[in-house]
């Protein structure tokens, strides 16, 4: 389950570094650099039946992630709950939590803060007596505020359906929402055969929040021609977000050599894809940012089979 | 405070048997003094990892019977974590000094007419002091802080003395010293501090 909800995480902060097209065409998203002035990228994420929002974050300045150090953390809260992100690694830029959430309609606020004591709770001393206290940075203030937006109620395809050729189409279902909401998909493919397997994530844009959307399982299911996307994803995912999700995402980041020598058998390996569905809605970032996004979402999850021999 | 007066109720008591014990030398049967080196193995959570030390004893006592005594001494304790740890705040490392007061009572039964097997408990005054290096990888300026705390904790020893003259002997033991609730009366982090301590030294008896 924590493996699943830092994989949709994963993938629309990836999003959120700037591959929304506002597209329906069915091509992975492309990465996009956030170079200029003091940037944040920022989501808050409800999976169905969850109870408790996931929180991703980075900020960056120039383009470079910035290591909040000597008590600086990022802090998100309601009107009645709050919880620090930790750091995926340390001095890694990318930072995490679980936020409870009380009510769907809670508005969520991500802020930077220096947090001395609390930012050194888990260590074994006398944390309050002894301390080395840095001055609050010049970043601690800094913050955004999402909404959730409607819950995802994903219809189809059922879990486990099985398809058994390249050329079918997946129909993904599931009831809009409201205006202005816009629809991601993320999809955690893993393919074997008798010899080995290989593991790896893309992620498209699906555009409005209309109810459909349909994409072929040559767009999921490794094959020569989508080895140089899922190559784009994976680089895009090692540069922009933290090294664990990569891993989550892609069981290992994958390179080119990965392809080359996977022992699969494009025609015959078995692949179990994990689709993620995301409805999207954008926050607000304060004005001392000079750029990036916010995003409240939920999510819906299922898994579906490709078996080209069969089931 | 609590904490502060069980260590001055407890040190009245310790005051009351140190003068005991001299009013005792009257009575004695004999005296003895020992110094000692021990190996400790100090543990104050699992995060904590401290490095095993070498620490001093030295300890003075009143035989009141053939089997009873009365005992004071001092201990000298120094470690550190055995690396810098680091986590997103800074990378650091804790240094622990602290000079312990003992006073306790012993028991002891002669196995023959070298060897004497005995056992001794009482209180540790603890005097106690951590020091802490942050570093914040440059990006904030780096640092020291200090602080200090007395209390109170127990020893326990089990030894053999062999005489190897009259009045000399050597003395092997194991022992453990606890300091407990380190800082409790000012920090919402306590620590505890054990040490298990396998030592050997000398002693003189009279």
């Amino acid at each position: 389950m924590m493996q699943l909800q830092i994989i949709l995480l994963s993938s629309s902060l990836a999003i959120l570094t700037g591959c929304m097209d506002g597209t329906k065409s069915p091509e992975p998203t492309a990465p996009v650099s956030i170079r200029t002035g003091l940037t944040a990228t920022i989501q808050v994420n409800l999976h169905e039946g969850g109870e408790a929002v996931d929180v991703v974050a980075a900020v960056f300045d120039d383009g470079e992630r910035i290591n909040l150090v000597g008590g600086d953390v990022i802090e998100a809260v309601t009107a009645t709950q709050d919880t620090l992100l930790a750091p995926v690694e340390v001095q890694n830029g990318d930072y995490a939590g679980v936020l409870p959430l009380d009510e769907p309609n809670d508005v969520i606020t991500v802020s930077i803060q220096h947090r001395p004591v609390a930012s050194r709770e888990d260590r074994w001393y006398p944390v309050d007596i002894l301390m080395v206290d840095a001055e609050p940075s010049e970043y601690v203030g800094r913050s955004a505020t999402v909404l959730i937006p409607t819950e995802l109620d994903l219809l189809g395809p059922p879990e486990q359906a099985i398809y058994t050729s390249r050329g079918d189409n997946i129909d993904i279902t599931w009831v809009p929402g409201g205006e202005g909401d816009s629809m991601r998909l993320s999809a955690s493919v893993s393919c074997r055969n008798s010899y080995g397997g290989l593991s790896y994530g893309l992620t498209y844009d699906m555009g409005d929040d209309d109810g459909h959307y349909s994409i072929g399982m040559n767009k999921l299911a490794y094959n020569d021609t989508l080895t140089s996307l899922v190559l784009a994803f994976s680089e895009h995912i090692s540069r922009v977000l933290f090294a664990a999700v990569a891993e989550a995402l892609t069981l290992g980041l994958v390179d080119a050599d990965d392809f080359e020598r996977a022992p699969i058998n494009i025609e015959t390996a078995d692949c179990d894809i994990y689709l993620l569905l995301m409805r999207e809605q954008i926050g607000e970032l304060d004005a001392e940012f000079d750029g990036g996004q916010a995003i409240g979402s939920t999510s819906a999850a299922t898994t579906i089979l490709y078996r080209p021999n069969g089931s | 405070m609590r904490n502060g007066l069980r260590f001055k109720s407890v040190s009245i008591q310790c005051c009351g048997l140190v003068l005991f014990l001299f009013t005792s030398l009257a009575y004695a049967e004999s005296l003895y003094i020992e110094t000692s080196r021990a190996y400790s193995h100090p543990y104050a959570g699992r995060a904590a990892d401290l490095e095993s030390t070498m620490t001093s004893r030295i300890i003075a006592g009143v035989a009141v019977t053939p089997h009873f005594a009365i005992e004071v001494g001092m201990n000298e304790f120094s470690t550190q974590q055995d690396r810098r740890q680091e986590d997103e705040v800074s990378r650091y490392r804790v240094k622990i000094r602290s000079n312990d007061f003992l006073s306790g009572i012993k028991g002891q039964v002669s196995l023959n007419e070298a060897a004497v097997l005995y056992a001794s408990t009482g209180w540790l005054f603890w005097d106690t002091e951590f020091e802490l290096e942050e570093y914040f990888w440059g990006i904030a300026p780096s640092g020291f802080d200090e602080a200090s705390d007395k209390g109170v904790g127990y020893y326990v020893t089990g030894g053999l003395r062999f005489y190897f003259a009259k009045h000399g002997y050597i003395d092997v033991y194991l022992s453990r010293h606890q300091r407990n609730g380190i800082f409790a009366d000012v920090s919402d982090y306590p620590v505890t501090i054990r040490e298990g301590l396998k030592g050997i030294g000398v002693g003189l008896s009279i």
